[in-house]
This record gives C-alpha cells, structure tokens and sequence, in this order.
C-alpha cells in the first residue's frame, strides 16, 4: 500500500505539471486553430519583435514598393530580404531544411513547381486559416491550405517600337517562324529555369494544366520550338537579359515576357510594347508560403495575410501588372499599362502539383532539343 | 632541400587545414554522385550522365576554348610583362597598373561589355563599322569570341606571374650569353625563356584552368546562341526544380579531372626545380633592354592592348550608365553624348539603398582577410612543395588546385551543404563566404607565390643557417624577403578575385552580408542595366585604387628584396 501511494502521489504531481503547463502539442501550436484573427496576428507580430524575413523572386523594385506599402501598414514590422531568381532561392531553402538553419518566415520563390515538393516534405505551415484566405480563388489555393498563388502573371510578347511597327507585329507566334523573322526573335533561355521553362509548358503542351484543362491550349508543340531554332531565336538568359536584347535590338521581337519586368520597363520609358498572341498566353503562379518552422511565424502570416488582402493585391497588381490570386478584384482595373492585359479565363495555368522530378527531366530534355537541337539533361 | 621536425609538424598543420577545407566540401560533391536518395551505392548516375548525347559537343567546345585562351592569353601576357619589366618602353608603370583592371572584372560584366560593344547586330563597334562603310562584322556570339574575350580576361594572369619573376632574373646569366656572342633573340629564347619556364609554365596553368571556369563569359556570350560549355551546362543542371545535383556534380567532376591533369603536367614539368634557381647569394639590379627604334611602336602596341582589353568595356560601361537606356537602335552619336545623368552615382554615393553601401563594405573586409588568411596558408604550402624534402608534399599543389576545377555556383552548393549542420554550422554568417573565398583561391596563392620559391637557390638559407640562424628567422629574415614579390602578386590576385566571385557570393550570401558580387548578379538578372553600369564604375575603381595601394608597398618591398639579397651575399 505505501508503494502505491507512492505511485499516486507520483501521478498527482505528474497531473500537476500537466495541467499547469498544458498539453504539451497544443502549447508547440498556437496556430492550430480553425480561424485566426488579424488582432491576435498582429499581438503575435508584436510581441515576437516584428521582424521579417521575406525569401522572394520579385525584382527588386517592385519588392521595394511591395514592402514599403506593407511596412506602413504595420509600422512596427522591420522587414529583410533575399532575392534570387527561383530555383537557386529554392535550393536555398532546401539547405537550410537540411541543415536546421531556420532563416526564412515567407518563401515567394519564382519556381512555382517547388511549392509541392515543399508541401510534401513539410516544409510549410497551413495558412488556410488566415482571415484573408477563404477570399482566393479555388486554383490559387494549393492543397491544406499550405501555400497560395497570390498572384498570375502572364507572360506577353514583346517587341522594339523603333525597328517594329506595331501593326507588323504578327497575332500568331506562328508567323515567327517565317524566313521573314530569322535573327529577328528572343525567347527567354528555358536553361535558366523558372518562368522562362515555365512558358514552354504552355508552348509543348506536354503538362497538365489546372482547373480541369478548359482553357485554351497553345498548339504550337515540338513543331514551332523547332521551326524557331530552325530561325536562330536568341535565348538571351532571363527576364533582365531579354528586355535588354530587345531594348537594345539584338532581337525585335521576344516571343514571351514576364509582365513584371514589361511594366517596369515600359514604366521607365523603354522603347518597348507588348501584346497577346492569338495563341493566348500562361499565367505564371507566383507563389508564397510561411516555413513551417518560420522564425517569426506571427509577422510571417500577418505578411502573407496582407499579400492577400485587397490592399496587398492592388500593390502587386500595379507594380507587377499580374491578375490577382482573389476572385473579388478586378484586376483590369488596376493594371499599370494602357495595353491591358489579358483576361484571367484566357490563361492557361499549370497544374503544378502534377509535376514529378522525371516529368521535369523529360520535359526540359524535349524543350533542349526542340530549341537548342540537343538534349542538356 | 631539408626537413626539419619543425617543417614536418607545418607539413601536417597546413595539410590536415587545407585538406579539410577542400576534400570536405568536394567529398560530399563527388561522394553524392555515387548515392541514391536512400543512400545507397550506384553507379547509375555517372552512365546515365557519360550517355547524354550533349557531352561530348560540350567537352569539346570546352577543350576548344580553353586551349585557344590560354595560348592567346600566354603570348601576349608574356610579351607585355617583359616590355613592362625588362625594357625601357615610354610609361612603362602605368601599363603595370591598367593592364589588370580586365582581372579585377567579373567575367559576366566582361561578357556584358562585349555583348553591347561586338554583338553583331546591335553592337555599337558593328554600328561605327557600317558608318564607316566597312562590310565586315564582329561577332562575339560565337565560340572565336568567346575564346578571344576570355583570352583577354586571362592575360592579367599570365602578366602579373611573369612580371615578378622577369624582375628576378639575374642579367649577369643574360649578359654571359652576349658576351659569348648569342644574339638578343638567341639570348632570350636561350637563356630568359628557359628560366621564366615555371613561371610560364605556372601561368599558363592557372589561365588553361580559369578559363574553364570563365562561367560568366561562356553565359553571355554563348549561352544565347546555345554554344554550351561545362559551365553552362552545370549551370542549366542546377537551374531546373528538383535541381539535377548529381548531374551537374558529374560535369563538375570533369573538370575536376582535367585540371588535375593539368596539375599532373604541371608537377612533371617542373620536376627538378633547381635547375630554375636564378635567385642566388650574389646581388643583381634588373637592367633595362634599350628598344631603341622599337620604342614607340612597343608603347603603341601596348596602348591598343589597354585600349581593347581595359579602356573601352569601361568606356562601353560608363557611357551605358548615364542613361537608362543607351545604345538603343536609331540613336545618333549626339543622342549618344548628350543628356547625361548622374543619378545612379548620386544614388550609390549617398547610399539610397543600404545593401549597396553595405556589399562594398563587406566585400573589401572579406577579400582583406581572404587574401590574409588564403596567402598565409598557400606560403608556407608553397615553402614546404619548393624547399623540403618531406615525402607526400605533392599532396599539397593536389589540395589546393582542386578547388580550380569547380566552377563556383558548384562550389557554393557543395560548401552550403558541408557548413550547413552542427558543429560546423556557418551558414548564414559572413564566415562561410570567408571560408568559401579562401578555399576557391587557394589556387591561386599557392601558383603565385611558388614559383617564386622555386627560384630562391637554397645557398641563402644554407648561410642563414650556418651563422645559427632557427629556422623561423631564417624563414622570416632570408626566404621571405627573397620571395615576397610573388607573395604579393599572390595577394593582389586573390584579393581581386574574391571581389569578383559571384557564383559562391549568390549562393553563400545571407541576409546582411551582401557582397559586391551578388549586388552584380542581381543587378544584371533584374535588368537594370544602368545601375549596374554605375555600380561596376564604382567598385571598380575602388578596386583598382586598393590593389594600387598594395603594388606599391610591394613595389617598396621588391626594393628591400634587392637589398636584402645584396645585404646577404
């Protein structure tokens, strides 16, 4: 009997401890529950110091004014930064996932197709439960609520207002490949990965495209990458490196072009102007995600909560001229140019969460040698 | 040659350090191209690489270029180190200086310059021919531009090798052979050739395997027009999500092994070093060839090789950053001259954007302690490969050149994932880019600095020790001094090289330890080609002010050297 007292007393203090500290799992996360509230993420925000640190592929001007808006809405929020172009910020992230080095709170990573293999692994947290995510689309939501597009930029094609006229600027990329343009044509190089790879999933056709495959596809395939090499279409590198080859006439015409970087360019008085294709054109995910193990989890979500709200959205569409990740924005209405952009229905949009590691291989190996003649891979 | 307990204890200090810092981070490289997921043994990534049907069109675009560069950059960094060091050629010092400003230039800004000045539609050299009604069009888009921009990009290497050790050379041997009735030119194909042969030998090894790794040429010039190289090829590897590591592992591989061949040659050239000693215990003073006639044309010659190589990229990138957009199709030279604005250098000057002001601040501190801590570690290396006899000492020149054969975005991966985990945990510090830094320029302080060893006759330090002189002072007070010219070539070169480090920079860097290089990257990948321009102006002459800063205390230095030799003899 004194040994079982014993036990019991050892249980009671046990149950103490318990209940003065509470259930252990419950305590690792406050953010477990169904709906958080901007008040307790801004509490959250406050007490953890009010740092941020944003992962992003965003040019950096637009970054600029993109967290400047937000800092004067949270005032107390001092935000950092690392810009890399897609992939080699995703590689970055793996790094740190590997290694335990936790640095980033939100990863806006160019490279849309990381964001499922993020989810998988774990890397991310639900946000599903901020007050701004039941306004997104359906196709911006990505599975468990654990990343969103916030954002679809298309992706227009380009030319030099001084050696094109507008009016000769062809409606079908099929025109392109007349002897007419050789020498004349730019594409983003698909070797340097992200949105310039990307296009070309709508180009070959040979990936599956969300929201049931409804929107118009491109019916241009292997055969127009090849009449394009057949053409010599400079690859010149990525968003940068292809406004200047038009900017500055290597090329005439670029086939695609991030809108970002056409909205800044044009905005600084470039002798550039864009247009749709008859073909239509992707929409481009540009993704975010708050790490599951995020340093400062609450300003992380309170970021991402803004960069969904309306006046995170309007920011992002007038400084990246994209449609928005909500269903409740025109976004015709605020886009910066005069030449529009193209209707949000008329995009095709990758199914992300369908690519694997050998599809990717495949696929950059039939893009290579389509346009380069050879396999990379 | 010796081996003191005391040099066999550095032997292993020195080798366990260098070691570490290059088998560790290239270990788990090449270690993974031999593991599946679940960290099994295979073999599947290597066959399924060597079946690409790419490779070998790759291999030998590589091959091609690199053996073209290197040769280009041998003659004519030869030819210009002996008229700056050896002849009486009008302004002889200033060429000293300006002829490495297209070293201490990243190579993807050498391939933006070219790309505006010799692109064969838009290029503005192509523009001035037609005005000028010549048919004929540069093309740099191409693998002969390629190989002739790196070659340019290379000379500074072969230059600044070869000038310290024409410096050291003792005319007395040059003046035996006149008098025994050779002529200029048999007296120095003869005599001067045979004992620059390390440095030659040394130089040209170090450019044959730079140009392997000239990423930021082979990207913008040919990358484009899908000329691809090793390089590029790694690059597109690593550019694709899931990023095919083991794929570009194994290219990185490859020209691991060809620079070890490249090493392999180097060592059997140069076996039997004592035969190169020219530095003795009887003083000398560098006597200056008289050109005569061939004065002004020398001078002439060499002014065109600064105009091409240093003077018109700069003149190309400081044009391209008064406007945000110059050189546009149509525009007229007016157009070209007129309307200028300052606004970027105001903008760096003032420090609009912090990042800017703080890349410049930490590249200088970090390339400060690099050159420091990268020169320590590579002269006594150096010491212990020319001037003992320890047995596995070539193990050494193996360590430190390996780091040579891995282009730097390869690099970066492999030192992000090796300092990434406890205990050795420096990710996200200014440290492992210090790191980074130190061991990707190990190459180039141990071939600096060595050849200069290799010329020290081992008499000097035989007196030193027969008048009872440790070891450390005879090190201090007698090997030291004699090859300190080739310490600071060594300084300056890798000092210069870790400001323009990119690839390592882009993936090392974290948040608050921004550096020049990433600003360059980010710069250019955005597009913001003006800023850019003002901010290569910029670092550039901060650069090139630090470095002649520290050719001069060389400078003052190599004088004590004479004296010192003098003082011993």
């Amino acid at each position: 009997m004194r040994n079982s007292g014993g036990i019991l007393q050892a249980f009671a203090v046990l149950a103490a401890i318990w209940t003065t500290l509470g259930h252990p799992a419950a305590a690792a996360d406050p953010f477990a529950k169904p709906k958080l509230t901007e008040e307790e993420l801004i509490a959250g925000s406050k007490a953890e110091g009010g740092k941020l640190s944003f992962y992003t592929s965003i040019p950096t001007k637009p970054y600029q004014a993109v967290i400047k808006a937000f800092e004067e809405r949270y005032p107390w929020v001092k935000s950092t930064f690392i810009r890399k172009g897609g992939p080699v910020l995703a590689q970055q992230f793996y790094a740190e996932k590997a290694g335990g080095t936790e640095k980033a709170d939100v990863i806006n990573s160019g490279a849309a197709e990381v964001y499922p293999d993020f989810r998988k692994k774990g890397f991310l947290a639900a946000i599903g439960n901020l007050p701004q995510y039941p306004a997104l689309r359906d196709l911006a939501k990505g599975p468990d609520g654990t990343y969103v597009a916030f954002l679809f930029v298309s992706q227009p094609m380009l030319w030099n207002t001084k050696l094109v006229k507008a009016e000769d600027v062809p409606d079908d990329l099929w025109e392109l490949t007349k002897p007419k343009w050789k020498d004349k044509v730019a594409s983003g190089n698909p070797a340097g990965g992200g949105a310039s790879l990307n296009w070309y999933s709508w180009v070959c056709d040979c990936r599956k495209q969300a929201a049931g495959g409804t929107r118009p596809s491109s019916g241009l395939g292997q055969k127009w990458m090849n009449a394009m090499r057949e053409n010599n279409m400079l690859l010149p590198g990525q968003v940068g490196p292809l406004n200047n080859a038009i900017i500055t006439g290597q090329s005439q015409i670029a086939v695609s072009q991030f809108m970002g970087s056409v909205v800044e360019a044009i905005e600084e008085g470039a002798p550039i102007d864009y247009k749709y294709p008859k073909q239509g054109t992707m929409g481009q995910h540009w993704v975010g995600a708050v790490n599951a193990k995020a340093p400062n989890p609450y300003t992380a979500r309170l970021f991402m909560n803004w960069l969904m709200s309306k006046e995170g959205q309007i920011v992002l569409i007038q400084k990246l001229g994209a449609h928005s990740g909500r269903a409740d924005i025109d976004s015709t209405k605020h886009f910066p140019l005069k030449g529009g952009i193209a209707p949000f229905d008329q995009l095709w949009i990758m199914d992300i969460e369908a690519i694997t590691a050998e599809d990717t291989k495949e696929f950059v190996n039939n893009v290579s040698i389509a346009l380069m003649g050879k396999a990379v891979k | 040659m010796h081996r003191s307990p005391f040099e066999i204890g550095l032997f292993a200090i020195v080798a366990i350090v260098i070691a570490f810092l290059v088998l560790y981070p290239v270990g788990m490289m090449v270690g993974g191209t031999f593991l599946t997921a679940d960290g099994r043994l295979t073999a599947d990534h290597w066959v399924n690489a060597l079946k690409l049907p790419i490779l070998w069109e790759i291999v030998g675009n590589t091959l091609l270029v690199t053996v073209l560069a290197t040769l280009v950059a041998v003659v004519i960094g030869l030819a210009l180190a002996f008229l700056v060091a050896r002849t009486d050629m009008p302004l002889r010092p200033y060429f000293e200086y300006i002829s490495i400003v297209p070293f201490l230039t990243p190579p993807i800004i050498a391939g933006f310059a070219w790309q505006i000045l010799a692109e064969k539609r838009s290029g503005v050299l192509n523009i001035l021919l037609v005005s000028i009604g010549v048919p004929w069009r540069l093309d740099v888009m191409s693998i002969g531009g390629v190989t002739l921009v790196s070659a340019l990009y290379l000379i500074p290497f072969v230059f600044l090798i070869a000038l310290g050790v024409l410096r050291s050379v003792n005319p007395d041997l040059e003046d035996a052979s006149v008098i025994s009735g050779a002529s200029k030119f048999g007296t120095f194909t003869r005599i001067t050739l045979p004992l620059l042969m390390p440095a030659i030998t040394s130089a040209a090894l170090l450019a044959l395997m730079y140009s392997n790794i000239l990423f930021g040429i082979h990207a913008t010039l040919g990358m484009p027009v899908n000329i691809w190289f090793l390089t590029t090829a790694v690059y597109q590897s690593m550019n694709v999500v899931p990023a095919q590591i083991h794929h570009a592992a194994i290219l990185a591989c490859l020209l691991m092994i060809m620079g070890m061949a490249a090493t392999y040659a180097q060592i059997r050239l140069l076996d039997g070093g004592r035969s190169y000693q020219t530095i003795t215990g009887k003083g000398f003073r560098t006597r200056l060839i008289p050109l005569g006639a061939w004065r002004w044309p020398a001078f002439c010659a060499c002014l065109l090789y600064i105009f091409v190589v240093a003077i018109l990229p700069y003149l190309i990138l400081f044009l391209r950053s008064l406007k945000p957009f110059m050189f546009q199709p149509g525009m007229t030279w007016a157009d070209v001259f007129t309307g200028w604005q300052f606004d970027k250098y105001g903008s760096i000057f003032r420090g609009d954007d912090p990042k800017l002001t703080l890349s410049i601040w930490n590249s200088f501190i970090l390339a400060l302690a690099g050159a420091v801590i990268g020169m320590a570690l590579t002269t006594i290396a150096a010491y212990i490969l020319a001037k003992t006899s320890i047995r596995g000492r070539q193990i050494l020149n193996f360590l430190c050149m390996v780091p040579l054969t891995l282009p730097s975005v390869v690099l970066g991966i492999a030192i992000l994932w090796s300092y990434n985990r406890a205990p050795l945990l420096l990710y996200g510090t200014i440290w492992i880019l210090l790191v980074a830094y130190v061991t990707k320029d190990l190459p180039l302080g141990l071939k600096s600095v060595h050849s200069s060893f290799l010329q020290v006759h081992a008499e000097l330090e035989e007196s030193a020790r027969v008048c009872g002189s440790s070891w450390w002072r005879q090190f201090t007070s007698v090997t030291l001094p004699l090859v300190k010219p080739g310490v600071v070539v060594g300084f300056v070169l890798t000092f210069a090289s870790i400001l323009r480090e990119v690839g390592t920079s882009i993936i090392l860097y974290s948040q608050g330890n921004e550096v020049v290089a990433y600003v360059l990257f980010n710069l250019w990948e955005n597009g913001y080609f003006q800023s850019l321009s003002a901010f290569i102006v910029v670092t550039t002459l901060l650069t090139v002010a630090a470095v002649a800063v520290f050719l001069r205390i060389g400078r003052l230095r190599f004088a004590d050297l004479t004296h010192t030799s003098a003082a011993q003899s």
